[in-house]
């Protein structure tokens, strides 16, 4: 994270934007609601987690140029659980496909498992470096030189904790 | 201000990316009309805003922010920040989640 932060609009941007705010209310975050019993910080997490789950899952497909159907052959599940896993974080994935998935990644299933919210954090630095390989991603048919290296840093990573 | 840059978008146009997560924004007492009148001073949540906006862009995330509205904020953060609203969510007692975009940052930006 950078140091100083430059903020720099113009005293009228600010008086008017502010004229405008008013004495709405302006609360926001869970920060001091993790103490409210109505607040699930497990199932929280877990959904930023399986958003990373899905990125990297359709990285690595599209990293070999596979549409969600040839990766769903090579793993022996079905397309709609590639694609649900790509893009419904709500859903939990099924273990047996997760594990069917690390076999075609050739990368230890505890780890893919845990990516997939299935199994307890053990690696708290995963879920983060999946979420900062996905800030250099875009929605296109193929990767470009960013992200196959931000996507190759990312193996990487999981390589070396797998070592650990 | 408490935010994180290690939760990922949900709104589909920029769904996994990083985002700016705002974990705790709050005006001290002394700073709210409902507390005090009349308060100190204004504008406390526009600033707060902007500089979640300029911590994203900073970290290269373009813009990106997601925060779970208290109740009763929802309009400041629809209305006034051009935020979009994803509905309630269950994981976070219910309160309503928000995300503003790339686009979206521009125009709070412009605005």
């Amino acid at each position: 994270m950078k140091g100083n932060m430059e903020l720099t609009h113009s005293k009228e941007w600010y008086e008017q934007r502010i004229a405008r705010e008013g004495d709405a209310d302006i609360g926001a975050g869970t920060f001091a609601a993790f103490r409210e019993p109505t607040v699930v910080p497990a199932q929280a997490a877990l959904i930023d987690t399986r958003i990373a789950f899905g990125t990297f899952v359709e990285l690595w497909r599209r990293n070999r140029g596979w549409d969600a159907i040839k990766l769903a052959e090579a793993a022996g599940v079905n397309p709609e659980e590639i694609l649900e896993i790509e893009h419904s974080p709500q859903s939990e994935p099924e273990p047996n496909a997760v594990f069917r998935l690390a076999a075609v990644f050739e990368i230890p299933s505890k780890i893919l498992m845990e990516l997939a919210g299935l199994i307890e954090p053990r690696t708290p630095d995963l879920r983060k470096a999946a979420v900062r390989f996905a800030a250099r991603s875009e929605s296109v048919a193929a990767l470009n030189p960013h992200e196959r290296e931000a996507f190759e840093a990312f193996v990487s990573t999981i390589a070396g904790t797998a070592r650990k | 201000m408490v935010a994180s840059d290690v939760k990922s978008a949900r709104i589909q146009a920029q769904f996994g990316k990083p985002i700016v997560y705002v974990e705790l924004l709050a005006a001290a007492p002394w700073n709210r009309s409902k507390i005090q009148r009349p308060k100190r001073f204004h504008g406390v949540g526009t600033v707060m805003m902007t500089a979640a906006v300029q911590l994203s862009i900073d970290l290269d995330y373009k813009g990106r922010v997601g925060l779970h509205s208290l109740p009763g904020a929802e309009s400041f953060y629809q209305d006034e920040c051009g935020m979009t609203p994803l509905g309630n969510d269950a994981a976070y007692g219910n309160w309503i989640y928000f995300e503003m975009t790339e686009k979206q940052a521009e125009l709070f930006r412009q605005k």
